[in-house]
């Protein structure tokens, strides 16, 4: 009876993302007339402009949505059992707030250095851009890291990690002051996050490296069941609390730093997710809310970016504004529900 | 009479009144009239129906009359300006006045050499950038006039009433016209008493200018052209009604988004840009980075760029900005500018002439 | 048969030492309370037993064997703790809570076995709660929450359960249920029990053995009614107005 309802569950969610994934692929602001979708799909072909859109450009977003949303969802989960605190995410240890300085030091600097803004992004600041991320985000990882491993109390490492963003938050402010107002204006679209940014050429390193954090994810589920009894707990059963705090934030730091170099800082999905996992189930054992959350993430990814590129507009929609959009009432309907 | 010149409308000049006394031709955001013995400028702006300003410049030799007392009132020739941007001071620099120019803004941005030796020098002074403002600095500067960068967020500065100087709002970047723009270097020449040299130079630049443009009028084939590149998936297109897009339009090309008449730029995304820029021709490129662009560079950036015929054609047009001077050099040059597009758009108009282009050049392909 | 003994044992936390010189043992079948005024350093005992932190100075024999010398996976084997912190998930249900005193015993994802299951089941029956398995943790009452997490520490299956304050929060018959289920593992299962309380009362009339401590005292350990003849409890717990006679004849 209940193995059933988790099937049903399951099964469900793969099935809207299957259904969210093909939209992904057809729905554009470039219109698919329906007659021609087969004709595409049965013939790839690089002289069709259609065929180009679809495989070359729409297949790589949707990919990196379902990727995406599958590790900061995830990431979130691990987050907020960790901390034991509903709304904790990967942005609350700072690792966004890395993630965006490394960004804002390569857009914001390199325009103040050189004299000229990068704004028009030849092909080496975009590879920049992805990398300052990934470095901020990992250095603020290993700041994290040091305190945790010093620190058993969570909530001071929550507070460590709100004070590190706040800092990381003040020296972009500080560099956006002194920049070029292009420059500026690239960092404000960076921020608004993009699932366009990986492409084919970009495609294989990202999906492996997402795919073995995704990985890595399984293998805590035990040991963050048992974190739910609470630490002192955990400890007594064998729980070895320092280094397995260690591993979680370095698997959803790893996650949320590979995302936020190649898509941005995508706000709500790593916060809402799990909760939509855990109150769809009614469920808290990990071992089945590690693979839904993911699958959620996945579909609300899908979904962000099929709202982002309806058509009618003729550019992108930012996804920051649709994660938000729609994350923000999740996460309201829980503060609601956990304080009744 | 004069008031009512200054309340026309933004767009159409006010031909009742204007017409034949308006010293700019091609401006849309300036209008400069004789005075008495000095002259009468008005400024609007794209944003709103009110005038940015009304100035009257009047030669310092001869005594000011009665009813400009309480105007806005520059004496000329200036004395002590200060300048927010390289378009200004290069003008300056151009006809041999850049001893009036005391103050610059954003002195790290230039390459320029003579700008560099008079900031050694201390002749000029660096003033800060935009957001700050070296206040202090500006009001020991003593300057009579600011001219200054309006936007349509940024309110207008207090610097003004800090120091005593008129501010000048200088429009230039608002124009869509190539030769509007350029046509705004008159403004040093009305402020400095060198009218006579700007307008000589400013009407060799339009006669440089109309000739090529009549030449590709007679075009017998247009090449299609779209512009930059994305980033982060979408693409930022200059609109229909652009400065650059006029520009290809004279250079005898068909720009793919001139049936739109925005001005400012256009968030498109990719998709779009492939199926209607797919087959252009021609593609042009701003880098503003110290690497030179390759073919292969761009398609490892982004691997739609090689489904582009221009990509394939090897007819991309890029712009080295820092190594060309792009912003600072190119405003004064428009005739420049539509040359390098013509060398690419029509070299047989040229009659197959030697020209090495100065801003624009089709990017080679290494192998 | 002796489980835990200490000796010297001096606790506290890094050069702060709370309580010096303790030697006592701990034997198959004892159930021992410990009790003392609040600040005695009770809890610092416990989290010493439970290695959360490390002893001042001395040492803790389990089995014959230093205790800090076990890895976590073995101590988690031999001494199972309850708590009067609770689990306070929206989701976690009754079963889980027991069944995360398999975690010694499972694999890498914890999956449950034939023995993992009977295990739980037993549990569950022993502290009588087997009908509250599907209920969600959170809703129940402080008295079936207790049990709870008894049957937690009886499915970790190891020879010692420490108790810190398992009487606090509970209505008078709950109480009495729970001193005779501690009573009822002590005897059945052999287990040695230790536990700490502020019902002096209720531990006088239904324990055998006290450990007492006290600030600036040292530390005691007996059978209740000798610590009470001689005076001891009077002593450690600043009753020295109360007659005597008035607590004897309450425990008689």
């Amino acid at each position: 009876m209940k193995n059933r309802r988790i099937t049903i569950g399951i099964i469900g969610i793969i099935i809207l993302g299957i259904i969210l994934f093909v939209l992904n692929l057809f729905v554009g602001s470039v219109m698919v007339p329906f007659e021609d979708i087969f004709k595409v799909l049965l013939k790839v072909n690089d002289d069709n402009t259609l065929s180009v859109i679809i495989f070359n450009y729409r297949l790589p977003q949707a990919l990196t949505a379902l990727l995406a949303g599958a590790a900061l969802a995830v990431a979130g989960l691990l987050m907020q059992t960790l901390f034991r605190n509903p709304l904790a995410d990967p942005s609350m240890l700072g690792i966004s707030s890395g993630a965006s300085l490394g960004v804002g030091i390569v857009i914001l600097l390199t325009g103040a250095i050189s004299g000229a803004a990068v704004s028009s992004f030849g092909w080496w600041s975009t590879i920049g851009v992805s990398l300052a991320a990934f470095i901020g985000a990992v250095l603020v990882l290993f700041v994290m890291l040091a305190f945790s491993s010093r620190m058993k109390n969570m909530t001071t490492l929550i507070i460590i990690g709100l004070m590190i963003a706040y800092l990381a938050g003040s020296i972009t402010d500080i560099l956006k002051f002194f920049s070029l107002k292009e420059d500026i204006h690239a960092f404000v679209i960076w921020g608004m996050g993009s699932f366009s940014g990986v492409g084919t050429s970009k495609m294989t390193v990202f999906a492996i490296s997402i795919i073995i954090g995704l990985i890595a994810t399984f293998f805590l589920s035990k040991n963050l069941n048992i974190l739910l009894l609470g630490e002192m707990y955990a400890e007594n059963l064998g729980l070895n609390i320092r280094k397995n705090s260690v591993v979680i934030i370095l698997v959803s730091g790893y996650l949320t730093a590979i995302v936020t170099a190649y898509c941005g800082p995508i706000a709500f999905v790593g916060l809402a997710m799990p909760h939509i996992a855990r109150f769809l189930f009614k469920s808290s054992d990990h071992r089945l809310l590690i693979p839904a959350t993911m699958l959620i993430g996945m579909d609300m990814a899908l979904f962000c970016n099929l709202i982002a590129r309806m058509p009618g507009f003729d550019g992108n929609l930012p996804i920051n504004a649709v994660t938000a959009f729609i994350g923000a009432p999740v996460v309201i309907s829980v503060i609601m529900k956990s304080k009744k | 009479m004069l008031v009512s010149c200054g309340e026309k409308s933004n767009d159409t000049k006010n031909k009742s009144c204007a017409e034949n006394d308006n010293l700019m031709q091609y401006t849309s955001y300036i209008d400069v009239m004789h005075y008495k013995s000095g002259y009468y400028v008005n400024i609007s702006n794209p944003w709103n129906e009110k005038s940015l300003g009304e100035y009257y410049l009047y030669p310092d030799s001869l005594d000011l009359p009665d009813e400009l007392e309480n105007k806005s009132v520059i004496r000329t020739p200036v004395k002590n300006v200060v300048a927010y941007s390289s378009t200004q001071w290069s003008v300056f620099l151009e006809i041999g006045e850049i001893d009036r120019v005391k103050g610059i803004l954003e002195s790290d941005y230039t390459d320029n050499v003579e700008i560099k030796r008079l900031l050694a020098e201390k002749k000029i002074e660096d003033v800060g950038i935009e957001t700050s403002l070296k206040t202090e600095i500006v009001i020991n500067l003593h300057p009579d006039v600011i001219l200054y960068t309006p936007y349509s967020t940024v309110p207008k500065t207090e610097i003004g009433e800090l120091t005593g100087a008129v501010m000048f709002p200088f429009a230039d970047y608002l124009e869509n016209h190539p030769l509007g723009r350029a046509e705004w270097l008159k403004v040093i020449g009305f402020l400095t008493c060198r009218e006579d040299d700007t307008n000589q130079w400013f009407n060799d630049i339009v006669s440089r200018y109309e000739s090529l443009k009549t030449l590709c009028e007679n075009a017998d084939k247009r090449p299609t052209v779209f512009s930059d590149l994305p980033f982060e998936g979408q693409w930022y297109l200059p609109g229909g009604a652009s400065y650059i897009a006029q520009i290809f339009h004279d250079a005898g090309a068909d720009y793919i988004w001139s049936d739109n008449n925005s001005t400012a730029s256009l968030p498109v995304d990719a998709e779009t840009v492939l199926s209607k820029a797919r087959n252009a021709d021609f593609w042009r490129v701003m880098n503003s980075t110290n690497h030179k662009f390759s073919y292969e560079g761009l398609a490892v950036e982004n691997e739609l760029y090689t489904y582009f015929k221009a990509y394939k054609d090897r007819n991309i047009l890029v712009c080295d900005i820092r190594e060309s001077g792009y912003f600072e050099k190119s405003e004064y040059e428009p005739d420049v500018l539509l040359k390098d597009f013509v060398y690419a758009f029509h070299p047989e108009m040229l009659d197959n002439e030697d020209y090495t282009p100065k801003y624009f050049y089709r990017l080679k392909d290494e192998k | 048969m002796e489980i835990l003994k200490t000796s010297s044992l001096s606790i506290g936390y890094d050069s702060k030492t709370v309580a010096s010189d303790i030697n006592v043992t701990l034997s198959e079948g004892d159930i021992i309370a410990l009790v003392g005024p609040n600040g005695a350093g009770k809890s610092t005992l416990f989290k010493t037993f439970s290695t959360h932190i490390k002893p001042v100075g001395g040492k803790i024999d389990l089995f014959g064997k230093d205790l800090m010398s076990y890895s976590p996976k073995e101590r988690a084997k031999l001494l199972g703790i309850v708590l009067t912190e609770r689990p306070d998930d929206m989701f976690l249900k009754v079963f889980d809570v027991v069944a995360a005193g398999r975690y010694p015993y499972t694999g890498m994802f914890g999956k449950l076995d034939e023995t993992d299951e009977n295990e739980i089941k037993v549990s569950l029956e022993l502290v009588g709660v087997n009908h509250l398995a599907d209920r969600v943790f959170n809703t129940l009452s402080d008295g079936e929450k207790q049990k709870v997490m008894i049957a937690k520490a009886i499915a970790q299956n190891t020879p010692i359960i420490i108790l810190d304050e398992p009487t606090a929060f509970l209505d008078y018959p709950s109480k009495i249920e729970l001193f005779s289920l501690l009573k009822k593992l002590a005897k059945e299962q052999n287990k040695a029990i230790l536990f700490s309380s502020h019902d002096l009362e209720l531990l006088l009339r239904y324990t055998d053995n006290l450990w007492i401590m006290a600030k600036n005292k040292p530390f005691a350990a007996g059978q209740s009614s000798e610590l009470l003849k001689n005076g001891v409890i009077k002593e450690y717990f600043d009753l020295k107005d109360i007659d005597n006679q008035y607590l004897m004849n309450e425990n008689k």
